[in-house]
């Protein structure tokens, strides 16, 4: 049996039948976990945001007229969402990097050789934790989720050669910050 | 290609996605340039890095509860909200019947009468803060409850020893004494004060003033 279309599944929806709904939840509950996941670090959250973003989703989906396409539409909900979360949690928690720095090893013969792989890891993932949120969420979306920028443009609604050039500053920062840290 | 042209490309070089033609000029251009080669190297190590991160998956049975959580969740908001008729029907009709009552009041006020050429506008001058501070807490408590959004009838109660003359209070307690409605009550006369008024002074709290500001500022003494 072929599969529905997302618009033929919305459609289902919009003439009362839940199952629908159910299905689009099954076909991208997946993709919406791991963008909120690593916009978010951690799974609780990302497990909140993607409940959030799917109960905003049923209940404006008798409105969605169908002029992005589905996933457009779901995914602009769920980076609002994971950024919101992201920025409350960030002024809760306000991170100096004083706090966060880890005590190093002699690092003078080649730092990434000092270090094992795990406190490596440790470093970069704090630089991501790091970025600031609009710019983490570009990163995820193309180092992670790899969307081309013509599709990035479309759901944040910025320009291709404006997310090209924020992408290339998160890396940047996150090398900096690496490369104050241990030196590579 | 310009170095700052290349850069932003890098991240995508790295990736093998941009074309052929895009792909060769910049290829073309890292062999005569050491600063964009370096910056390539950089982002060729990080690259390494970031694919080496590990992300720990959720266990498999959290795929299967998670649509039956999505629809609690769906339940739940579903018997907090308000009827759809609420919004639609009934809260514009208040705010309707609301600007009925108000707005008359508000476009043509009545002049009180009495009102001389030395008459002057209550609301206009007066600091009224500093005022309510030298009101006595009978006179603020009786104010209060006489101010209410309906028209005002009564007046302020005056028998306890002598008072300080003092312009702008005086004015305040003509209005509140001779008008009974004080949507009217705009225009006072000057030459009428003169009668023993209480005056205990005590200090007001912060709520208590917000209350009677709030209260004058209905009856538009207040600019």
């Amino acid at each position: 049996m072929a599969l529905k279309s997302d618009l033929e599944l919305v459609d289902e929806f919009k003439r009362g039948k839940v199952e629908g709904f159910n299905e689009l939840v099954r076909r991208y509950q997946q993709r919406v976990y791991w963008i909120a996941r690593r916009v978010l670090g951690s799974h609780q959250e990302a497990d909140d945001a993607v409940q959030e973003a799917f109960v905003r989703a049923y209940m404006s989906l008798k409105t969605f007229r169908g002029e992005a396409n589905f996933y457009t539409w779901l995914y602009r909900i769920t980076t609002n969402i994971a950024l919101n979360m992201l920025r409350k949690k960030k002024a809760k928690n306000f991170i100096r990097l004083e706090d966060v720095l880890i005590p190093l090893e002699d690092t003078a013969n080649g730092p990434v050789e000092q270090l094992n792989q795990r406190e490596y890891e440790m470093v970069l993932e704090k630089a991501i934790e790091l970025l600031p949120a609009k710019q983490k969420l570009v990163f995820v979306m193309r180092y992670y989720e790899e969307l081309p920028y013509e599709e990035m443009a479309k759901i944040l609604k910025r320009s291709v050669g404006g997310l090209k050039a924020n992408y290339f500053h998160a890396l940047k920062k996150i090398q900096k910050y690496v490369r104050k840290e241990i030196g590579a | 290609m310009k170095c700052k042209d290349i850069k932003y490309r890098l991240p995508e070089f790295i990736k093998k996605t941009l074309s052929e033609a895009e792909n060769s000029s910049i290829g073309e251009h890292l062999t005569t340039c050491e600063e964009c080669l370096q910056e390539l190297k950089g982002l060729e190590q990080l690259y390494f890095g970031l694919n080496s991160l590990k992300e720990t998956p959720p266990p498999d049975h959290y795929w299967t509860t998670l649509l039956p959580r999505i629809h609690m969740q769906i339940e739940e908001q579903r018997q907090h909200r308000l009827p759809r008729w609420i919004p639609r029907y009934a809260i514009p009709a208040a705010i309707a019947a609301l600007l009925l009552i108000v707005l008359p009041r508000v476009i043509s006020p009545q002049r009180g009468e009495g009102s001389s050429e030395q008459s002057t506008n209550v609301g206009s001058s007066f600091g009224v803060r500093a005022l309510l501070q030298q009101m006595d807490s009978i006179e603020i408590q009786q104010i209060s409850e006489m101010s209410s959004i309906s028209p005002f009838n009564g007046f302020v109660d005056s028998h306890y020893g002598e008072h300080h003359f003092n312009g702008d209070k005086e004015v305040l307690k003509q209005m509140f004494s001779e008008n009974k409605d004080l949507y009217t009550a705009q225009r006072v006369d000057l030459s009428t004060i003169g009668f023993d008024i209480p005056l205990a002074v005590k200090n007001l709290n912060d709520r208590e003033i917000n209350d009677i500001i709030l209260q004058l500022n209905q009856k538009q003494f207040i600019n």
